[in-house]
């Protein structure tokens, strides 16, 4: 049932991968049109705030809707899980788009930028979502597969463009939709053959936010880790004004982009191998808790579980530390020879992020596991000190901060995140069958929450 | 005098033997004041007697055990003493923890009763004692088991306890722990008076219960056995009904300088003066019971079943309430497969007046203590045909000092061939079947008289009252 956890992790990383890959083929593509430079920056702008704002939103619900669809996977309920996907969406779009609307309402570009700002940012919302339950269910190959084919296909008509020269933002603009919206049909086609029953309530899912609340700000916090120190600096000494309030910070914006891929390995990694060889041993020792294990065969499988358990966090970091190397060795010798503008300034942020990335890597997979053992206040804790610690020393780097070491605070940012998780989980460990049996109450709790309060109104008004 | 009566799953919520005993016993001692302290499952029965109480009932206060389920967890950390942790590692091998130790950190420093069960300290107890004597078992089941065992009594002795000058437990188990609480917590003597065996009855429980695993019943029954030692060894004065019971008490560890029989009594007058039955042609035989599976009513039918192919003349009258539904239509349907004659049920009558049609009375129960309905059949001339079991043998012969001669026939548990051939003997033989009547109405007019018994008892309380302030002055 935890095994979903894994591929949560994914989310946060997958889009934002993809999402690099779609604003580096749009800049090539635009430049390759000869575009103007302004409007090039604030097509590129547009974009990189509609993917931040959507991730942004969507990781309210992240973790909460993963945890929901696995319990449905485990609890073989899956006509359940399609009418969560419509209710999550609609909450999202409504709650969404009311402030995102707001925003562009006062952002000062053309009502047709607006509109097509709104448009591209509820089809990314509902993309997101979309992959949070196909995640769930571990099918890479559709995701990667459809995101190609959409992919391709908004290239190609963008190819076209370029070549009948009609290049203007808003028709670039229409190519990105087109391509996210095909997407998102994709990857709807795929649920609905996965799951073609649905019954029972659309916000039922709501109560699982009161279960597991903590997770939800798990969700937010690695989001707001990951991003807020690349918005932290459209208001430093290296923002730029694009256009009403569309700001950027190319100086930051661009080795952030670049470092971000260094993490793809160990993202890679723990599915392929972590997941792999630590699953097994960790079912086998949650099985015999609730099946019968006598205290022999526990504490036998424990130090199994945790045996293989330390040898893979070692060797992912280990594969981390070289990935990241690489990236600053042999990745600033590339970067310099690509035309990115990059100058000296931009290649020590892009070297103090590619450690920072590597950090957080390493940390998401420990907080991974955490999730994996329950540890919902050690996932919180870790997530929360790398959001705050990222945020603050960002802000007082930007305040007080000399340009050369932007990045910095994001690298401690990582640094918290490593350290608060990696004891936490050695002290979790060392602890486990008194977390999974001792704090276990004997009744269980029924306090209802605000998202349960939420629901039964949603499904009052569903009702009616 | 202010007696604080701790009761466990009886009086008032119950009727049946000891609860209308209980009740009997509070209104014959007007001269002191009830507090009572009782102690049943579920809340749901707060406040639903069964009985109206006596005047000289002054307060009632009332635990339920499932209460603890629904226990918040203790927020709070606690950090336990050396000695603390002693008792609490005492308590749970179920050996003997230092109870005023427990008594201190739960009922005055007001520990949370789920804060121990849940914290690490219990699961590392627990985990030693899986690993020398429970390597095969499952690890959790144990786990939850322990945990529901030994959380009731934590949470009742949290409870406030009643005031009063002397605690009187009327079994072991619960009530024993608080009957000690009391006396610590107050300094005041307390009086355990068994009725039965409370720590073999739950025993014969568990050994014989399906809803317990077979790896647990040892723990569940040393588990009993360290509640029944926590009365035993501090109460001031411990008595038993009858003989045997009283050897059993001490085999289990009173000391016998502290073991007293205190006999039941009956209300004799009550029944002396019932006349014998007028001859009609028919023997009459009456078993004044429960309908419980305890009582082995089976066995009975099938007796009389066998007697009606001896004898042509003979009716049995089973008189009492259907204590176990289940069991009373299991035991209309006996009578109608076998397609006895002559079996009637009665139900809830007054045995008083019921008694008239009777010629002498039968008790098949394969479990008993000193049964009061074998007493009333005595009072009113009628013997009995007992089974072996409980002090019924006693009964029938007289215990020591007793020479007045036989008042019935005991016969071996569950033996249907015996019990029939008791049954015919007592039909055919008239004149020995008035003789026994008449020693037993002898013998319950010498020593099984309720004012007797409750003299017994006062004594009991002044006696250990006087021994408490004598020690204690010393």
């Amino acid at each position: 049932m935890c095994r979903a956890y894994g591929y949560a992790g994914l989310i946060c990383a997958g889009p934002m991968i993809l999402g690099v890959i779609l604003l580096t083929g749009v800049a090539f593509l635009s430049q390759l049109a000869g575009m103007q430079q302004h409007h090039r920056e604030l097509l590129n702008c547009m974009l990189t705030y509609c993917l931040l704002s959507s991730l942004t939103t969507a990781s309210i619900f992240n973790m909460g809707v993963t945890r929901f669809v696995s319990d449905m996977l485990y609890e073989e309920k899956t006509e359940k899980i399609m009418p969560s996907l419509y209710g999550s969406c609609s909450v999202l779009l409504v709650g969404g788009a009311i402030v995102w609307g707001v925003f562009l309402h006062f952002s000062g570009v053309s009502p047709v930028y607006r509109l097509l700002c709104l448009w591209f940012y509820c089809i990314l919302i509902v993309v997101w979502m979309e992959m949070n339950y196909l995640t769930a269910l571990k099918d890479y190959k559709v995701l990667v597969m459809d995101f190609g084919i959409s992919l391709g296909i908004g290239l190609l008509l963008a190819l076209l463009l370029v070549l009948f020269r009609m290049v203007t933002i808003t028709t670039l603009f229409l190519c990105v939709i087109l391509a996210y919206g095909l997407l998102m049909t994709l990857y709807y086609r795929q649920l609905l053959k996965y799951f073609p029953r649905s019954r029972g309530s659309r916000f039922s899912f709501l109560r699982w936010f009161d279960k597991y609340r903590s997770l939800i700000f798990t969700g937010i916090f690695v989001n707001l880790g990951l991003f807020a120190h690349l918005v932290i600096m459209y208001f430093g000494p290296l923002q730029v004004q694009v256009e009403g309030l569309f700001y950027g910070a190319p100086m930051h914006d661009v080795p952030a982009l670049c470092a971000f891929f260094s993490i793809l390995v160990t993202t890679i990694n723990f599915v392929t191998s972590v997941e792999v060889r630590f699953y097994p041993k960790y079912k086998n020792y949650y099985s015999l808790f609730n099946d019968n294990g006598s205290i022999r065969d526990i504490e036998q499988a424990e130090m199994e579980m945790l045996a293989v358990l330390k040898q893979e966090l070692t060797f992912n970091a280990h594969k981390q530390l070289i990935s990241t190397l690489l990236f600053i060795v042999i990745g600033s010798l590339v970067l310099e020879i690509l035309p990115l503008g990059m100058n000296d300034t931009s290649m020590g942020i892009y070297r103090l992020l590619c450690a920072g990335y590597g950090l957080y890597a390493i940390s998401n997979t420990i907080m991974l596991i955490l999730l994996y053992f329950e540890d919902y206040a050690g996932a919180l804790m870790g997530t929360a000190a790398f959001a705050a610690v990222s945020i603050l020393a960002t802000v007082w780097q930007i305040l007080f901060g000399e340009v050369n070491y932007y990045g910095l605070g994001f690298l401690l940012g990582g640094l918290a995140f490593y350290l608060i998780s990696w004891l936490r989980l050695e002290w979790y460990t060392k602890r486990l069958p008194y977390f999974l049996l001792s704090r276990q109450a004997l009744a269980e709790n029924k306090k209802e929450g605000i998202f349960s309060r939420l629901c039964n109104r949603l499904e009052r008004k569903e009702g009616s | 005098m202010r007696i604080c009566v701790i009761l466990e799953g009886c009086y008032p919520y119950v009727t049946g033997g000891v609860s209308t005993w209980m009740h009997q016993y509070i209104k014959a001692m007007p001269e002191h004041e009830f507090v009572l302290w009782t102690i049943a499952a579920s809340s749901r029965d707060r406040g639903k007697f069964k009985y109206k109480l006596p005047d000289n009932v002054a307060e009632v206060h009332e635990i339920f055990l499932q209460d603890a389920l629904n226990l918040p967890p203790g927020k709070k950390k606690y950090k336990l003493k050396p000695e603390e942790l002693q008792a609490l590692k005492d308590f749970v091998h179920c050996s003997r923890p230092d109870w005023e130790v427990l008594f201190r950190m739960y009922n005055e420093k007001g520990m949370p009763p789920m804060s121990f069960l849940m914290s690490r300290d219990f699961l590392d107890i627990l985990t030693g004692i899986c690993e020398e004597d429970y390597p095969y078992t499952a690890f959790s089941d144990m786990f939850h088991t322990l945990r529901s065992m030994f959380l009731p009594v934590l949470y009742t002795i949290c409870q406030e306890v009643p005031r009063a000058d002397l605690y009187h437990a009327i079994a072991t188990g619960y009530s024993g722990i608080l009957a000690r609480l009391g006396s610590y917590k107050y300094h005041v003597p307390f009086l355990l008076t068994e009725h039965g065996i409370y720590t073999r009855e739950r025993e014969e429980e568990i050994l014989r219960a399906q809803w317990v695993p077979a790896a647990f019943k040892r723990f569940w029954v040393r588990f009993f056995y360290m509640l029944s030692a926590a009365a035993y060894d501090r109460a001031d004065m411990i008595t038993s009904l009858f003989g045997s019971a009283r050897r059993i008490q001490i085999d289990i560890g009173c000391t016998p300088e502290r073991c007293r029989v205190i006999p039941n009594g009956i209300h004799y007058e009550r029944f002396c003066d019932i006349p014998l039955k007028e001859k009609d042609g028919w023997t009459d035989i009456g078993a004044v019971v429960r309908l419980a599976p305890i009582k082995d009513i089976k066995t009975l039918i099938y007796s009389f079943y066998e007697l009606k192919f001896r004898l042509e003349k003979v009716r049995l009258h089973i008189i009492g309430p259907e204590d176990d539904k289940q069991y009373a239509r299991e035991c209309y349907g006996l009578v109608k497969q076998l397609g006895v004659r002559d079996v009637f049920f009665s139900g809830m009558v007054n045995v008083l007046d019921y008694m008239e049609k009777l010629d002498f009375t039968v008790l098949t129960s394969i479990s008993e203590g000193q049964p009061l309905s074998v007493l009333e059949s005595f009072a009113a001339g009628r013997p009995c045909v007992t089974t072996d079991v409980g002090c019924c043998r006693e009964l029938l012969n007289g215990m020591e000092g007793d020479d007045l001669g036989q008042a019935g026939l005991c016969v071996p548990p569950m033996d249907r061939e015996a019990i029939c051939s008791a049954m015919e003997r007592m039909c055919l033989r008239v004149d020995e079947r008035y003789r026994m009547g008449q020693i037993g109405k002898k013998r319950v007019e010498t020593f099984y008289r309720h004012e007797d018994m409750i003299q017994n008892y006062k004594g009991a309380y002044t006696e250990v009252i006087e021994k408490w302030q004598e020690s204690d002055s010393v």
